[in-house]
C-alpha cells in the first residue's frame, strides 16, 4: 500500500514532523470531509510513527496504543475503500446508506471513537475535581466482587506472574559463610507494607517485590506474604491490560495481625 | 431574601429548619433527596428547598470548611476543595484513578446507554471485558436487562454511584455529545 502517487483526490498526506499528531490531522480531515479514505497517505506515516515509538526512551503505553489503534483503523478504511464493492443483494433499496460501503461505516466508527475519547477526558476532569471533596467518613469504595483486592485480574493471573518469577529464581542455595537469616512470612509482610508506603504514589509492580531475591525459598515466602495480605484485604492488586504488569497498592487496614512485634 | 427568623413555607422558622437540615445532612451517608429531608424534618419540600438555599448561603458566606453540594439527585455535605490537602493529610486516602480504557468504556456507556458489550467493543475497537468488570465491581455501571436481539445480550447503564463519583446532579450535567469532535 503506497503512500505516494495516490489516486486523484487523495489526501496529500499529513504535514508536520510528528507522526502521532499526523494521525489526528487525518482524522480531522476525514471528519471535515476533506479526505478520501482511498487516498490516505499512510505508509510513510505508520513507518515514522512506529520508528518514533521504538526510539523513545520510555514507552508511553497510552500514546502507543492510541496511535496503533487509530493507524490500524485508517489502514482498514483505506483497504476497504480500495477494494471493489461487494455485489448488491437483490431487492436492495437504491438509497440504502449501506451502499456507501464498509469504508464509510468504518470512518464513522473511527470518528465516534474519537468523540468518546474526548468524553473520557471530560470524565477524567470531573473525577479529579470530585476527588478534592470528601464526605463525612471519607470515601468508601465498593469492595470488589470475588476475591477481595483483585482488580482487573483473576487469581490465575497472579499465579502466572509468580510462575515467571519462579522460573528465574535459582534452585541452588548460594554458598554463605555467615549463617543465613531465616525469612518468615511475617517479616516479608512487614517489608512489603514498608515498601508500599515509601513508594511514589503508594503503588509498586508485582515483579519489583521479588527484586534482589536469589533463592526459591525467598520467592515462595514473598509470594505467600502477598497472598496473605490480599486475603486480609490489605492489598489491592490490579492489571490494566492482559499480560501486562501487575500493580499493587495498600488498602485501608481491616485488622493488623502483622504489626511490628506481633506474632508470626 | 427571606430573613432567617421569618417563617418558611408551611410554618417552620428558617432559623429552626436550617440547623435541622444541617444535622440530617451531616448524619447521612449518601446524598439525600429533598423529599426524604422533608419527611425527616417534618416540613414541606418547598420549605426544605428554601432551607437548603439558606444553609448554602450561610456556609458560603462564612467560608466554612464544608459546603453543600447537589449531587446524584440529592444533597450532601462535602469538604471544600480548597482544603483538600489537609483532609488528605488526615485520611491518607488510597484511591486509584480509573484507567484510560475504563474511562473510555464508561464514556460509551454514559452516552449510549443502555448499551451492550458488543456495541461498546464495536466503537472502541478492542475487547472491554476487564474494563466492564472493573466498572461493575466499582458499581459505576449495572446490568439493565437484555436487548431484544439475537443472543439476548446484556444491556449496561450507569448508576447513582456513577453520578456521585463524578459529582454530577444527573446525566444532564454531562456535556452534550455534539460538543465533542467526533461523531457520537
Amino acid at each position: 500500500m503506497s503512500g505516494r502517487g495516490e489516486a486523484a483526490g487523495g489526501h496529500p498526506g499529513p504535514s508536520g514532523p510528528d507522526p502521532l499528531a499526523a494521525v489526528e490531522e487525518l482524522l480531522q480531515a476525514l471528519e471535515r470531509g476533506e479526505a478520501d479514505p482511498a487516498g490516505l497517505a499512510l505508509a510513510e506515516l505508520t513507518a515514522e510513527g512506529l520508528a518514533r515509538l521504538r526510539s523513545a526512551e520510555e514507552l508511553d503505553l497510552e500514546e502507543a496504543t492510541s496511535f496503533l489503534m487509530q493507524a490500524a483503523k485508517l489502514l482498514d478504511a483505506k483497504a476497504r475503500a480500495l477494494l471493489p464493492p461487494e455485489p448488491q443483494a437483490p431487492f436492495k433499496e437504491l438509497d440504502d446508506p449501506a451502499d456507501d460501503g464498509d469504508a464509510a461505516a468504518l470512518v464513522d466508527r473511527l470518528l465516534a471513537y474519537r468523540g468518546f475519547k474526548e468524553a473520557a477526558a471530560v470524565l477524567r476532569r470531573f473525577e479529579e475535581a470530585q476527588w478534592q471533596r470528601f464526605p463525612r467518613g471519607g470515601i468508601v469504595e465498593p469492595a470488589p466482587a470475588g476475591l477481595p483486592g483483585l482488580e482487573g485480574l483473576q487469581l490465575d493471573d497472579l499465579l502466572t506472574a509468580f510462575q515467571r518469577i519462579w522460573e528465574q529464581a535459582s534452585e541452588a542455595e548460594p554458598p554463605r559463610e555467615i549463617p543465613r537469616e531465616e525469612i518468615t512470612v511475617a517479616a516479608r509482610v512487614r517489608a512489603i507494607l514498608r515498601t508500599l508506603r515509601e513508594a511514589p504514589a503508594g503503588e509498586v509492580t508485582f515483579t519489583s517485590l521479588f527484586r534482589g531475591q536469589a533463592t526459591r525459598r525467598e520467592v515462595i515466602v514473598t509470594f505467600l506474604a502477598i497472598l496473605e495480605l490480599v486475603r486480609l484485604g490489605r492489598l489491592a492488586v490490579r492489571q490494566e491490560v492482559s499480560f501486562g504488569e501487575i500493580l499493587i497498592r495498600e488498602c485501608a487496614p481491616a485488622r493488623q495481625p502483622w504489626a511490628e512485634g506481633g506474632a508470626s | 431574601m427571606t430573613s432567617p427568623d421569618q417563617l418558611a413555607l408551611h410554618g417552620l422558622p428558617l432559623n429552626r429548619l436550617v440547623p435541622i437540615l444541617e444535622a440530617l445532612l451531616f448524619a447521612a451517608q449518601e446524598p439525600v433527596t429533598p423529599a426524604r429531608l422533608a419527611e425527616a424534618a417534618g416540613a414541606s419540600e418547598a420549605a426544605v428547598l428554601e432551607g437548603l438555599a439558606e444553609l448554602r448561603r450561610q456556609l458560603n458566606e462564612s467560608r466554612r470548611g464544608i459546603e453543600l453540594v447537589e449531587v446524584a439527585g440529592g444533597y450532601r455535605l462535602f469538604t471544600r476543595p480548597e482544603y483538600a490537602e489537609y483532609v488528605q493529610a488526615l485520611l491518607q486516602p488510597v484511591r486509584a484513578y480509573l484507567s484510560p480504557a475504563t474511562l473510555e468504556t464508561l464514556a460509551v456507556i454514559a452516552y449510549r446507554q443502555p448499551v451492550t458489550r458488543a456495541e461498546i467493543e464495536a466503537i472502541r475497537g478492542v475487547q472491554c471485558d476487564r474494563a466492564l468488570k472493573n466498572l461493575l465491581e466499582r458499581e459505576l455501571v449495572r446490568e439493565a436487562g437484555r436487548k431484544d436481539a439475537p443472543g439476548r445480550p446484556i444491556l449496561y447503564v450507569t448508576t447513582q454511584a456513577f453520578l456521585e463519583y463524578f459529582g454530577l446532579r444527573s446525566l444532564a450535567d454531562l456535556p452534550p455529545p455534539e460538543s465533542f469532535g467526533g461523531r457520537q
